[in-house]
């Protein structure tokens, strides 16, 4: 925390800049928003928890990147996200199923007085997890054994295809100093790292401003390209764009309208970039309702809906049509379907399940670009002659709707928009669909036993190719139930300075120490 | 004048126990698990449990309320339910930024409305009367949020001069006045119209009366007469106008301070509720409550102070 107070020097200091910025006719953002050095990036959010064990999110995972030691990195091979050592081992292999050596650099150092980087650090470390709020990314995980002082073996209970991408190389997968954290509290840290090694290192954080990381100059991995990160906290979407087009953050998250203006001509020096999002989005229909429980009515309303006049009302045109849940970059990503709008198909459908007059609720989040799909999903399905209303709700109720654990509402609940979050592995984004799921959050509520073999199959198969067509079968599967109208992996789209090339993670969070200069 | 101040406090003292119970029972009344609602979708149960441990949700809400009063009287408004931060400090943290954008928002506005009000009065139905009249209602009519979007479409985009976002560098008394410019600005411009028209009113009252006509008849000049006997009173609407204007001001803040990304009270509240962080949506409120509560009996203390015909009422 930085104390307050105005020295004479500093007072002088503003007073010369000031001046100097009206003699010599600077604008005041080209002095404010300084390039070279300094790295601006809009965070949405404040930080709340650092700790791997009990984050939320966001620019916190960033933050971890950044500060943090792990074992390994996620690393795009071709198109699809796979691992790679970190700069913070010297070896980490997968010696078989469920045993992954690793062995430190030596002379890592914690900053304060932790010590080095240990192989009982990574124990501490990643044990812990198991007991966090985050335990779901190590679902196998047995336990860590030190083998020397910066060697170890982790040992799994069974084989787990996504040990590195959901865990060892993700955010959850961040060292902290087992000497420091011991001495916390409940062993647990919130917004100040107990100890910190990596490229760069927290230096401030203004609660409600900012965030401001500098280079470590101990740091001996591969070099950063900015001596200074600032996280400015901009929580409002659009203020953040007009902060962008006014140059006082050099790369922002932009909202899905704002990319499409941006597509048609970029503010002068500035650029888009999308990247594939974590989320996956698609229109349930719960398929023990007496409405919906023909198959024949399901895959009308399959075919009723026409998805790119939803992603152009709704996400601007700048979103693609999914074809699947598994988002792009990951195993199992699909980019065809087996149907798609034809509402002549739609009709004859209906006719032949002998249904008219048919009127179902369409439940949905009340957020402006879900109802506005919501409007076009009901004009389609008007125009095959099945009457939508449209039931917008707060997110208490909502996401009780499926929950038998929370009253009835599933008896009656009958075709929703809902969107998911996931890790880059397909696994993550599956499990929500299986027959234990039924009342919890498959509330489309059916089962498969194909499915439920492949999703055992799929957690420990190593080879990418058999797994990805694990998960494609599995999608497949899912969408021959009519249940499901797919409609967008939500991209999402960054504005950035042509001098700067963003890097990210596999979330799409902007990992800052792979940031480079243009 | 003691009894009168006492009985004032007291009032606020109510109002403010009267808003948290309405909150509290808000919040409570909200359909859904309150641990589900703060976690969102696919929250894991151990999750779900801390939370509703942490919180007391297990309890019935009798003993909920008066654990939560229990800690007020301590001066403790609980702990963030994420950054395990006390409440208190976090709202201290923001309520200097509120606080001075306000004084300086409803600064420039009386130093602009006041003014304009008094010369609007005293030159009645000149142009500038008329002028002022028509940018009165203007400014009134246009939301803070608009003036500060076309602001900064102007000052920071077009032109370059000013900064969008934040509260300017720590210890920089400067930077920050340069960063308080266009908030200030944008939060105030209701107002000067708001203090015009009242002040014009007022003094337009005032100045027809016996007291003034018998300074005209001794022949004190005009500007004496309107800073030394005109203004002295007519200026008594407007304390009790920005006793009232705390509170809007309160809610304007919260656009401003999203727009500009300025910490604040109000911003610190919204933030709270977007992410379902409960206990600072609690005491962020009971703040604002508690500025706007105290702000009433302070103007009708001020008022009678100044005005010894309501001081001989009391």
């Amino acid at each position: 925390m930085i104390r307050n107070g105005l020295s004479r020097r500093a007072l002088l200091k503003s007073a010369a800049v000031a001046s100097a910025v009206g003699l010599l006719g600077i604008k005041p953002q080209q002095v404010l928003s300084a390039e070279g050095g300094l790295l601006k990036v809009r965070m949405e959010a404040d930080i709340q928890v650092l700790d791997p064990g009990y984050m939320i999110g966001g620019s916190e995972t960033s933050i971890q990147y950044a500060c943090l030691p792990r074992l390994a990195v996620p690393v795009k091979k071709g198109d699809t996200w796979d691992w790679a050592p970190s700069d913070y081992v010297e070896k980490i292999t997968q010696d078989d199923p469920t045993h992954i050596s690793f062995t430190l650099k030596p002379g890592l150092m914690w900053s304060g007085d932790s010590g080095e980087v240990t192989a009982e650090d990574v124990k501490f470390s990643l044990e812990r997890m198991l007991k966090s709020d985050w335990a779901a990314r190590y679902p196998t995980l047995e336990r860590v054994d030190v083998t020397d002082k910066l060697s170890g073996v982790i040992i799994l209970k069974s084989p787990f295809a996504a040990t590195f991408l959901m865990g060892i190389a993700s955010e959850s997968g961040s060292l902290v100093p087992k000497v420091a954290v011991e001495k916390l509290p409940d062993q647990k840290f919130t917004t100040e790292l107990p100890g910190q090694c990596g490229p760069y290192s927290m230096t401030e954080w203004t609660p409600k401003q900012r965030v401001v990381l500098k280079a470590n100059p101990d740091w001996r991995g591969t070099p950063v390209a900015f001596q200074e990160v600032q996280f400015i906290n901009i929580e409002d979407t659009k203020a953040a764009e007009l902060a962008f087009e006014a140059g006082e953050v050099d790369v922002t998250g932009v909202l899905p309208e704002t990319a499409a203006r941006y597509g048609k001509g970029m503010p002068a020096g500035t650029k888009l970039t999308g990247v594939p999002g974590p989320y996956y989005t698609w229109i349930g229909l719960n398929t023990e309702h007496e409405k919906l429980k023909d198959i024949r009515v399901r895959k009308a309303i399959q075919r009723a809906i026409d998805v790119k006049s939803i992603l152009d009302a709704a996400y601007g045109g700048v979103a693609q049509p999914a074809h699947g849940i598994v988002t792009e970059g990951v195993t199992g990503h699909r980019t065809t379907s087996k149907y798609s709008y034809n509402p002549d198909q739609a009709r004859a459908l209906l006719a032949e399940a002998g249904v008219s007059d048919l009127s179902l609720e369409f439940k949905t989040l009340n957020e402006a670009y879900r109802v506005t799909a919501a409007q076009v999903v009901q004009a389609n399905l008007a125009d095959v002659g099945i009457k939508v209303d449209i039931i917008p709700l707060d997110s208490g109720p909502f996401w009780n709707l499926g929950l038998e654990s929370k009253g009835d509402e599933w008896k009656t609940l009958q075709m929703w928009w809902m969107r998911y979050r996931m890790s880059p592995d397909p696994s993550d984004g599956i499990q929500w669909f299986l027959k234990n799921q039924v009342g919890v959050w498959n509330w489309e509520r059916w089962s498969d036993p194909e499915f439920e073999e492949l999703w055992t199959k799929g957690l420990s198969e190593t080879d990418p190719a058999k797994r990805n067509a694990i998960y494609l079968r599995m999608q497949e599967i899912m969408e021959d139930t009519g249940a499901y109208v797919w409609i967008t992996n939500d991209p999402l789209s960054y504005a950035h300075k042509e001098s700067v090339v963003p890097g990210f993670d596999t979330g799409g969070e902007i990992l800052v120490e792979i940031t480079k200069k243009a | 004048m003691l009894l009168y101040a006492l009985q004032r406090t007291g009032l606020a003292i109510l109002i403010c126990i009267t808003s948290m119970v309405m909150l509290f029972s808000a919040l409570k009344l909200i359909p859904g698990d309150p641990a589900t609602i703060m976690l969102g979708a696919r929250a894991s149960a151990e999750m779900k449990a801390r939370i509703t441990e942490e919180l007391g949700l297990n309890d019935p809400i009798p003993v909920q309320l008066a654990t939560f009063f229990g800690r007020i009287l301590q001066g403790n408004l609980g702990t963030d339910m994420w950054s395990q931060r006390p409440v208190t400090q976090i709202v201290l943290d923001n309520l200097p930024y509120t606080l001075v954008l306000i004084a300086a928002g409803l600064g420039w506005a009386a130093l602009i409305g006041i003014p304009l009000g008094c010369y609007s009065a005293i030159r009645r139905n000149s142009f500038i009367d008329k002028f002022t009249a028509v940018i009165s209602v203007g400014t009134i009519s246009i939301p803070s949020f608009v003036v500060a979007i076309y602001l900064i479409l102007f000052f920071a985009i077009e032109l370059g001069w000013l900064p969008v976002i934040g509260a300017g560098e720590r210890g920089d008394y400067l930077d920050q006045a340069v960063h308080l410019i266009m908030p200030a600005f944008a939060l105030g411009l209701g107002w000067v119209g708001y203090l015009s028209r009242i002040v014009r009113a007022s003094m337009l009252e005032v100045m027809g009366e016996n007291h003034i006509r018998t300074a005209r008849a001794f022949g004190l000049p005009e500007y004496r007469i309107v800073k030394s006997y005109a203004l002295r009173i007519a200026i008594l609407p407007t304390i009790t106008l920005l006793a009232v204007a705390i509170g809007g001001l309160l809610s304007s803040a919260v656009f401003v301070e999203a727009i500009f990304a300025r910490p604040g009270i109000g911003k610190l509240i919204v933030d709270a509720a977007n992410m379902r962080n409960f206990p600072v949506v609690q005491g962020g409120v009971l703040t604002t409550v508690a500025l706007f509560a105290l702000a009433m009996p302070i103007s009708d203390i001020l008022i009678a102070w100044l005005d010894p015909r309501v001081r001989a009422t009391l």
